[in-house]
């Protein structure tokens, strides 16, 4: 190989003249632990999800809860699968090694929250909203009715975001620069999410009023499906069970200024049964 | 009056929209007299607000309905109680349950054989370029024609990956694809194969005339090889959607007997059925150049494809009250222009 001569060489060696520090990565973050059995393995999860915010249920505990509809139903459904209870700490003190964690969504490899976080000894895996196995569920009706919500529910959650903008959802404002996001910026990469755009391509062409008249149509739908299953909830699977008690509490409780939360307030006996299974976590 | 804008032509509804079948069927059989409704073959997406058809305009009240759903749950109120002979009605003949299934098996048909349809129209080059591409000059006046077909073909590429199928290489990074550019005469080797196999020649660039040909020889065969792939996956695919609608049977008839099939609620057709058999008749439509997915179904569910195009027969027994499109309803350029200009508002 050809030496580099020396006098360039220190010519090269000088040229950065300032030495800036190693980057301090950051190694906290505020995890929202899960209550439970504290196991010795160190196999553990963390669920990422836009933002955890407290909610006090009628028992006076004060519990963490993520604040968007398909998280919460993921978290229910985690703490009700490994005998968890909802975090009730502020970020502080670990009961379990399992939690709760507030992420941009520029974390996930799809831009999408939630995504589960499985660590075990040595290996890590992400798995990410679209990646979910879907569970296998042998009943015929559980499998239909989970691909009905699964898929309409959050059609409707995407379209409630792109139309009416309920700007609490996202970490920005008081966060850091780098997460500062306006409401616009927001709407492109929501429009993204479960492939919505690729699915619903003629909502986005030029005239502007399709994605309203779509959010309408959509919304008399998520009405007639809302009536059905909620004179069906208690026959419904546990699983079913909770990813709707996601849904019908955010809309309840943090969407109640836009047209889902008044569609939902039609629903009294559905929105009660709700609060008292979170509760039970 | 009703009027239903579908695809299609003269008294035809189109293959491309299985949901424009589907949706005529249920108006024609629900209504007996004629002068209550119309269905016209306008191909015009203007007049939906969504931009896709079918679309149902009740001119009384100037109130639309877009897509399948909304169309059946408004005709099945509309039409009241009356004893149809062959058409549930979905709010009075079904409890609770039955509806909600009902509901979940007609999205079933919506967000999932609805691209193995995509698939089977655009994706498969024989029947796209021997078939549906050529549809599109009957549906629409010069010049609007040339377009449409290579929309629908990019929607196409873009929305079959959903369902796993094209390219292979689904997962979170494919959805933002880039889209690609319908075959003429040279096709590049694509980069990579789906089981790993990559091409050594990523990169090659031909090195005379004869290499090229030797190239593009090559890339055909590629193609051909991926594409009979996706074929089988597409039955694949095909059949386990159709197994829930085989296990909804069981469940409510009580057989143990595996792919029998018939009517699930009540020895008439509820709506999830009748989009089932748009879907069906679509998928196996008889001018289609390649139609394999009728052999796979002919060979493997003889029994049922029986019965389904039984039911399609009878579905398609009553000719409708059909009419072209006329005035501002023609999708040609002038009306195109002003809908733009807002000189026309639908």
């Amino acid at each position: 190989m050809v030496k580099v001569p020396e006098p360039i060489e220190r010519l090269f060696d000088t040229v950065p003249i300032i030495t800036y520090p190693k980057e301090e990565i950051i190694d906290h973050i505020d995890q929202f632990y899960f209550e439970g059995e504290n196991k010795t393995n160190d196999d553990s999860f963390k669920l990422g999800v836009h933002q955890v915010i407290p909610y006090q249920g009628s028992d006076e505990r004060i519990r963490y809860i993520p604040n968007d509809p398909i998280s919460l139903g993921y978290a229910l459904w985690l703490a009700h699968k490994n005998n968890l209870k909802l975090p009730t700490k502020d970020g502080k003190g670990q009961s379990s090694n399992n939690s709760i964690i507030q992420l941009s969504y520029h974390a996930a490899p799809d831009q999408q929250l939630p995504i589960l976080i499985e660590d075990s000894n040595e290996s890590r895996n992400i798995i990410s909203l679209t990646a979910v196995k879907k569970s296998d569920h042998t009943n015929i009706e559980s499998k239909l009715i989970t691909d009905l919500i699964d898929s309409k529910f959050i059609d409707l959650w995407i379209l409630c975001l792109l139309n009416e903008h309920p700007n609490h959802i996202f970490k920005d404002e008081d966060e850091d620069d780098l997460f500062h996001l306006n409401k616009y910026y927001n709407s492109y990469e929501v429009a993204n999410w479960k492939a919505f755009k690729i699915r619903y391509p003629n909502l986005f062409q030029i005239s502007g009023t399709s994605i309203k008249t779509f959010y309408k149509s959509e919304l008399k739908s998520f009405n007639q499906n809302l009536q059905l299953l909620s004179s069906n909830f208690i026959n419904l699977d546990m699983s079913l069970k909770l990813k709707l008690v996601g849904y019908v509490i955010i809309f309840d409780k943090y969407l109640s200024d836009t047209e889902i939360g008044i569609i939902i307030k039609n629903y009294p006996s559905l929105i009660k049964s709700s609060y008292k299974l979170l509760e039970k976590y | 009056m009703l009027k239903l804008h579908v695809w299609g032509v003269n008294s035809q509804v189109s293959i491309i929209s299985p949901e424009c079948v589907a949706s005529s069927w249920l108006l024609i059989n629900q209504f007996n007299n004629e002068d209550q409704y119309e269905i016209i073959t306008s191909c015009n997406t203007n007049l939906s607000d969504l931009h896709t058809l079918p679309v149902l305009i009740d001119s009384d009240t100037n109130e639309k309905y877009h897509g399948y759903e909304e169309i059946s749950t408004f005709i099945d109120e509309f039409s009241g109680k009356k004893n149809n002979k062959l058409i549930l009605s979905q709010s009075q003949d079904l409890s609770i349950r039955e509806k909600l299934i009902n509901i979940g098996l007609i999205h079933q048909l919506i967000s999932k054989v609805e691209y193995i349809n995509q698939y089977n129209l655009y994706i498969n080059n024989r029947n796209y370029e021997g078939y549906v591409r050529k549809l599109f000059q009957n549906y629409l006046p010069f010049p609007m024609m040339y377009n449409q077909p290579l929309k629908f073909y990019n929607q196409a590429q873009l929305q079959v990956p959903l369902i796993g199928l094209n390219r292979g290489k689904v997962g979170f990074f494919s959805l933002s694809a880039t889209p690609e550019v319908a075959e003429t005469e040279y096709f590049k080797g694509e980069d990579l194969d789906e089981g790993g196999d990559e091409i050594e020649e990523v990169e090659t660039k031909p090195l005379s005339a004869l290499h090229e040909r030797q190239l593009i020889k090559k890339s055909k065969e590629k193609s051909l090889l991926q594409e009979s792939q996706n074929s089988l996956k597409c039955m694949n695919l095909l059949h386990s959607y159709l197994d829930i609608f085989f296990k909804t049977y069981q469940e409510f008839n009580g057989t143990e007997e595996k792919r029998k099939f018939g009517y699930i609620f009540k020895e008439k057709f509820s709506s999830s059925e009748v989009l089932l058999y748009g879907y069906i008749y679509c998928l196996t439509f008889e001018e289609l150049p390649d139609r394999f997915l009728n052999n796979y179904l002919n060979h493997k569910l003889p029994e049922t494809l029986k019965f389904i195009n039984q039911s399609i027969n009878e579905l398609n027994k009553k000719k409708g009250n059909f009419r072209p499109p006329k005035g501002d309803e023609i999708p040609n350029l002038w009306n195109e222009v002003k809908y733009w200009t807002r000189l026309v508002e639908y």
